[in-house]
């Protein structure tokens, strides 16, 4: 058994070479880490609003430095004109006249209330923080988690369909259907290599974009969840190909499964958008159980593995008697 | 023109294609739909106290700012302040103010937002007695509803590239694409015939999604027809290159991917980055899909400035490419 | 080695296959199973070697019912080669040979090399990819695969498929190597020449069912007219004449000056296949 594993594993290997997976592999490490360290963290600033005071008589004594004063009318609608999620203080009057541009009702009382405190400041608070990381860090662990789903999700199971629909079309799986090998070790070979590489992967993708440091002490809890988002993926992958006929058909599968099944669940996770029905996403656990692990909250429930391992089990039990299936359409 | 019956019947049962035309007309519907939803919350500063710590009127007036959760122990609060998921801003008593507490990852706008939360508390009599001049702008939402909108008509007019491509690739690995070289037919009348497949899918599909997403007055829907035709032969070109150099139909496929993303993805980042740059804007108009982009922005918002300038842009693409493949079609047939 | 009682197999409610065969296959026999397309030739075959499972009937291969005998150990003394050759294109015919080797015992295994060579398989091609061989060479290869692990019983399809004149015979020459070593052979095959030639035994199939089963020489002889035609000169002129074979007994029972040529008019199993069947092979 150990032998023929052996020849399953080098040839699947080769397989995935001559694909050039493994070369799509670090190309993607590449783009989605130069992305997170040149792209992304420089894009992610969100400043609060400005505020434009005209004020020409100096009514207002304890205005905040941060406060930005105009020098006429004209010039505060220019400057709101351009930066609309501004706010303006006409104080020509002696008292103060808040001008904004609408955007919602809450956000808008806000932004005149803010805009208002400024021209009282006392020193300022400081918000007591309960939390370990900072904001660079905590967007490094997002994004991070968003691409190494996406990466297994989308790429990985195209990876497996691809070499899969390769051998259909060598006609080569007949072939494997009249030898002396357990059928089920096909099946294993190529989910366990799969999901080597996505350990792999995980692993880099983690160490280069969360550093070394905090990555020791989430690394086991990412790993785990990437093995699980990775067998379910590959075992989905490897039935959407002994079921489907052909790679076109597939990737019409591809699309509805990438599309329809990751989007609600990026929606639910990182804003604020929740659906009623999302709980009955299966993705929205795995995804969770992948961010709760990269910013070291692990799942601990056992129902959540226990439900996961139940998946993977029947998941390979179906795609096993496809693939026995397939082998008998073939031949 | 009997071939033309044929090459669309071959196309007609394909399922890629069929969803290909079909995707952008069920987006646009949703599109629709997702425009009448109020979205405003996401807007929303979200607030988290304990529910025998803070008073009724501390609820009230972080209400008049977003959302108020209640929790019941502070360890709950802290944890979903932790949560990585939202920005939520706890708020205790302190006295007769009230302090806040974050997670400490968050944005500066929320942060700052936090840091200047007991300020507001302490002047919020004042402040409510200030009077407030509100200006209208065009709702932010209806401006990224407007940017869906147009990359789904580029997808739709984009349709064309992958109708041609699928067609070229199928063709090749039946064979049929031996039986095309022993045929008495010019590059020519070859380029034509391929051509006629994914532009009238690729229009048809795109003046669907058109007229579900906008209503415009006859000007707008002449230059937007316009628009539609122009990109629409752009790319029922450029499909005829990617069947050329996909060998297979797994090639192909990510080899279409690969456009579309690129089609879809330079437009915006262009639009989000701004026009001033003028290499970037020289670089973003060497992808088709740019220039069309900028079009249908362009009419979305009311005005038709630089329809003009884009349509010649893209007079400039459908010649130059339906040249070079011509010339390369003609030179591999010269030195075959 | 095969024994096969009321064989039946539907693939749907209304889709028989194959409708009651009974036949036998002994140890070291070259059995042939000739018949058209779609008569059940490839559902037998897959039938025999555990691809299609859920027939009526008893199929017994060596000596066990092929309901439990698909095993390892069944799988390890069987050897098929497919109508098309199935090989990994990435890899080289070496690669692929050792690639399905490695699943059979050491012991039973034949150098891969070796087998290459009888099969006058281009030793420049050895390490190239399988893609950049013509449809000859991919059969060599194939053929290697099917005999690599000294099969006891050997399912081929179509063997002589792709292959010059030449190819032919060296294949039909290592299937009878084959048969001298005692390996059981069941061919399925269009080819008329290599069932005549090889075959101990035939069974046409026709719609499921067997129409005829016997030797070649058997066959022939069942359905002959025992005519024979002889070309001859007489006066100058070149004639032809056709008598029964009895009369030759007795000397040729006409006038010529020089005898050119005599053909026997047996029929072809072609020919014999049609008068059973009423219809062509292909």
């Amino acid at each position: 058994m150990w032998k023929s594993l052996y020849s399953l594993l080098k040839k699947d290997y080769q397989m995935m070479v001559s694909g050039k997976f493994f070369l799509v592999a670090v190309g993607s490490l590449l783009l989605y880490t130069l992305f997170i360290n040149f792209g992304y963290l420089n894009f992610m600033h969100a400043e609060i609003y400005n505020v434009y005071l005209y004020d020409p008589a100096g009514t207002q004594g304890e205005v905040s430095q941060i406060v930005h004063p105009v020098a006429s009318l004209e010039d505060m609608d220019a400057a709101l004109a351009n930066d609309t999620n501004g706010v303006g203080i006409d104080a020509s009057s002696g008292s103060p006249c808040v001008i904004l541009y609408t955007a919602a009702e809450k956000a808008d009382q806000h932004r005149k209330d803010y805009a208002l405190s400024l021209l009282h400041t006392d020193g300022g608070h400081s918000a007591e923080i309960v939390g370990s990381n900072t904001p660079e860090m905590k967007q490094r662990r997002e994004i991070t988690c968003e691409l190494l789903f996406i990466e297994i999700v989308a790429v990985g199971f195209l990876g497996i369909a691809s070499v899969l629909f390769k051998e259909k079309q060598m006609g080569v799986i007949r072939v494997h259907a009249i030898m002396p090998l357990k059928k089920s070790l096909f099946v294993f070979s190529k989910i366990f290599l799969f999901l080597l590489t996505d350990l792999t992967f995980a692993a880099l993708m983690t160490l280069f974009n969360v550093g070394l440091a905090d990555t020791g002490n989430i690394l086991p809890a990412v790993l785990v969840q990437t093995a699980i988002l990775s067998l379910i993926m590959a075992l989905v992958g490897f039935g959407c190909t002994m079921l489907l006929k052909d790679f076109k058909q597939f990737s019409l599968a591809y699309l509805v499964i990438a599309l329809f099944a990751a989007t609600p669940v990026f929606l639910a996770a990182n804003t604020s958008i929740k659906m009623a029905w999302i709980g009955y996403h299966p993705f929205y656990y795995v995804y969770m159980g992948l961010k709760n692990a990269f910013f070291g909250m692990p799942v601990t429930t056992p129902v959540y593995y226990i439900c996961a391992a139940c998946a993977i089990i029947l998941l390979f039990g179906i795609v096993e008697a496809a693939f026995r299936k397939e082998m008998g359409r073939e031949g | 023109m009997k071939g033309l019956i044929y090459q669309l019947k071959s196309v007609r049962k394909d399922k890629f294609c069929i969803m290909s035309f079909l995707l952008p007309v069920v987006v646009a519907i949703v599109l629709n739909f997702v425009g009448s939803i109020d979205l405003s919350s996401l807007g929303e500063f979200q607030f988290g106290v304990i529910a025998h710590d803070a008073t009724s009127e501390m609820e009230s007036w972080l209400e008049e700012y977003g959302s108020v959760t209640v929790y019941q122990t502070r360890e709950e609060l802290i944890s979903a302040i932790n949560e990585p998921s939202t920005n939520l801003i706890g708020v205790e008593r302190d006295g007769n103010g009230i302090k806040a507490i974050i997670s400490g990852d968050e944005l500066t706008t929320w942060q700052q937002t936090a840091n200047t939360l007991p300020e507001l508390y302490k002047q919020r009599e004042t402040s409510a007695q200030a009077s407030v001049q509100v200006l209208e702008r065009p709702d932010i939402l209806a401006g990224y509803q407007n940017i869906f909108i147009a990359i789904t008509l580029i997808v739709a007019m984009f349709m064309g590239c992958t109708f041609n491509a699928m067609n070229i690739i199928s063709e090749k690995e039946d064979g049929v694409a031996l039986i095309n070289e022993i045929l008495p037919m010019t590059p020519r009348q070859y380029m034509i015939q391929k051509i006629f497949v994914g532009f009238v899918f690729g229009c048809l599909s795109a003046i669907v999604t058109a007229a579900i997403c906008f209503r415009m007055a006859f000007m707008g829907m002449s230059v937007m027809l316009a628009l539609i035709v122009l990109s629409a032969f752009v790319s029922a070109l450029i499909g005829l290159f990617v069947g050329r150099i996909s060998d297979g139909l797994m090639v192909g496929v990510v080899y279409i991917k690969i456009v579309m993303i690129v089609f879809m993805a330079v437009p915006i980042l262009y639009y989000l980055a701004g026009t001033g740059n003028k290499v970037l804007s020289f670089i973003c108009y060497l992808i088709p899909s740019s220039a069309t982009f900028e079009g249908i922005m362009d009419l979305a918002n009311g005005g038709a400035t630089v329809t003009g300038k884009d349509m010649f842009i893209l007079v400039i693409h459908s010649v130059a490419w339906f040249s070079l493949y011509l010339f390369i079609s003609e030179r591999q047939k010269k030195h075959a | 080695m095969i024994d096969v009682k009321d064989l039946t197999f539907s693939y749907g409610k209304d889709k028989q296959a194959l409708h009651g065969l009974n036949f036998t296959v002994g140890d070291g026999e070259i059995f042939g199973f000739l018949g058209p397309n779609g008569s059940g030739k490839s559902t037998t075959q897959k039938i025999l070697t555990g691809i299609l499972k859920g027939h009526g009937g008893t199929v017994s291969l060596f000596g066990q019912d092929i309901k439990n005998a698909h095993t390892q150990e069944f799988f390890q003394k069987i050897g098929v080669l497919f109508e098309f050759p199935y090989l990994y294109a990435n890899l080289s015919a070496l690669d692929n040979l050792h690639y399905f080797a490695s699943f059979y015992p050491k012991e039973q295994l034949r150098d891969a090399e070796e087998l290459l060579d009888e099969l006058e398989f281009k030793r420049d091609f050895l390490k190239k990819p399988v893609s950049s061989y013509s449809k000859g060479m991919r059969q060599r290869v194939s053929m290697a695969r099917a005999l690599i692990s000294n099969p006891k019983l050997l399912f081929l399809d179509e063997p002589t498929s792709g292959l010059d004149p030449a190819g032919a015979v060296l294949f039909r020459r290592i299937i009878e190597k084959e048969r001298q070593k005692g390996t059981t052979v069941f061919l399925t095959t269009h080819n008329m020449l290599d069932a005549d030639l090889l075959c101990d035994r035939v069974a046409f199939i026709s719609d499921g069912n067997i129409v005829a089963l016997d030797t070649p020489r058997n066959l022939k002889v069942q359905n002959s007219n025992h005519s024979i035609v002889i070309d001859y000169l007489y006066q100058g002129k070149r004639e032809e004449q056709t008598i029964e074979a009895q009369e030759l007994k007795a000397g040729i029972p006409f006038v010529y000056d020089e005898i050119i040529s005599i053909h026997s008019q047996e029929p072809t199993l072609e020919d014999i296949f049609i008068r059973y069947t009423g219809r062509r092979l292909s």
